[in-house]
């Protein structure tokens, strides 16, 4: 009676519960906490927070590779690079280039927000982790989910989850991490310029450019082709103004769809053996130092161009560079508007903030050649 | 490959790129304005 008692224990998880099984489970209820509580990017750090939940269940088999559900998603979701690519379509359906071709020069600007990006795959070398996952961990500071969900499954899939979890939890933070490193590098007075008005773009204009990009783009950086063309294509859909239905799936159906299948398994990648250990904290605090670099950087950028231009640019609009879309451009205007009231800044904002999309997705897609080739 | 060159090629590479996504918006508008017989600066 006794054995049989014993044996049918040792059937249930609870036997196998370890103290970091433990401290997983208050991390994933956090996540959870944040989303519904702090509404902290709840569409992706609630499924992650749940994700975690599920990957430490002992004997639930849910990550048995071959044979777990999670597995499953994982392996056929991320691994096979199938929903960072169809989340991209849903972003290019739901952005508006406009902002970007009326003033192209403040391209220049994404591509300033991306230092962070390299600074830190520089000291995250330096600490001792290895090019691969140097490189993953440099990508947070393009404040870009997906994409450094598609790098880190391709290069260090060993840091995806703790990478997804800091990136989106910074993209949560934009509105307290920016705002002081914005009045720290620019003076009343920086802020306080005001754009030059911004032509009119057409709908022509508007269904050329993703076809235009799209070539350039993948010629330069072939491997940033899954990203860019699924992008553009989205972005085809949303202004050639004929498939209305392909466009509201790619915002809607298809991106909320995929949006469950990308938060649960990330978090089920979060186990206590991989998660709990002391490069998890160098990786956020890595993180946060690229995304502030980032931040900085931009707003430098934006300074510098100034000294070669006799139209100024607002210096704050180098902080929108990171690709945090729309929030970054949504505190720029916030920062601006708190110098001078009359000073809208947002549509100018989203150029560079579009551009930081790009630039990070060009970032992945250079890491990939160098580190792979 | 070491870092130092992935620093810098990385850098530079992404400035390349958005030079080239510049050089993109402007073919764009070039186009616009030759299939709308407008001036680039009056496309609106």
């Amino acid at each position: 009676m006794t054995s049989h008692l014993t044996s049918l224990v040792k059937t249930t998880g609870f036997v196998y519960l370890t103290p970091g099984i433990i401290v997983m489970w208050v991390i994933g209820l956090a996540l959870i906490y944040l989303a519904i509580k702090k509404d902290y990017e709840p569409l992706l750090l609630l499924p992650i927070g749940f994700g975690i939940l599920l990957a430490n269940l002992p004997l639930s088999g849910l990550m048995t590779p071959e044979e777990g559900l999670l597995w499953k998603f994982y392996e056929y979701g991320i691994h096979w690079e199938i929903i960072p690519p169809i989340i991209f379509l849903g972003i290019g359906a739901f952005t508006d280039f406009g902002p970007l071709l009326a003033n192209p020069r403040l391209i220049f600007l994404g591509a300033g927000a991306q230092a962070g990006v390299y600074i830190t795959f520089f000291a995250a070398q330096a600490m001792g982790f290895d090019i691969m996952e140097a490189a993953t961990i440099g990508i947070i500071g393009g404040a870009d989910g997906p994409t450094t969900i598609f790098l880190a499954s391709k290069i260090a899939p060993q840091l995806l989850g703790a990478c997804a979890v800091a990136a989106y939890s910074y993209m949560a933070m934009v509105p307290i991490i920016q705002p002081p490193i914005m009045r720290l590098m620019t003076t009343e007075a920086e802020r306080k310029i005001k754009m030059a008005k911004s032509r009119k773009v057409t709908k022509l204009e508007k269904i050329l450019f993703p076809l235009v990009s799209t070539f350039l783009i993948i010629l330069l950086v072939p491997a940033s082709a899954p990203l860019i063309s699924m992008l553009m294509l989205g972005n085809l859909f949303r202004e050639s103004g004929v498939v209305e239905r392909l466009k509201h799936a790619a915002q809607n159906e298809l991106m909320n769809i995929v949006t469950i299948f990308l938060g649960v398994p990330i978090g089920a990648t979060m186990n206590a053996e991989a998660f709990l250990q002391p490069k998890v904290i160098f990786i956020f605090v890595l993180g946060l130092c690229a995304f502030m670099i980032s931040t900085a950087t931009g707003i430098l950028l934006a300074k510098l161009m100034n000294l070669f231009s006799t139209k100024k640019i607002n210096p704050l609009l180098g902080a929108a560079g990171v690709s945090a879309v729309p929030m970054a451009a949504r505190v720029v205007h916030k920062v601006g508007t708190e110098a001078d009231k009359k000073n809208y800044l947002l549509m100018y904002a989203m150029g560079p903030n579009v551009a930081g999309v790009i630039g990070t997705v060009i970032a992945a897609g250079i890491f990939l050649t160098l580190l792979t080739s | 490959m070491s870092a130092s060159v992935v620093f810098i090629g990385g850098i530079s590479s992404v400035f390349f790129g958005m030079g080239l996504l510049y050089l993109s918006i402007k073919i764009t508008a070039m186009i616009t304005a030759r299939l709308t017989g407008k001036r680039k600066e009056n496309l609106s």
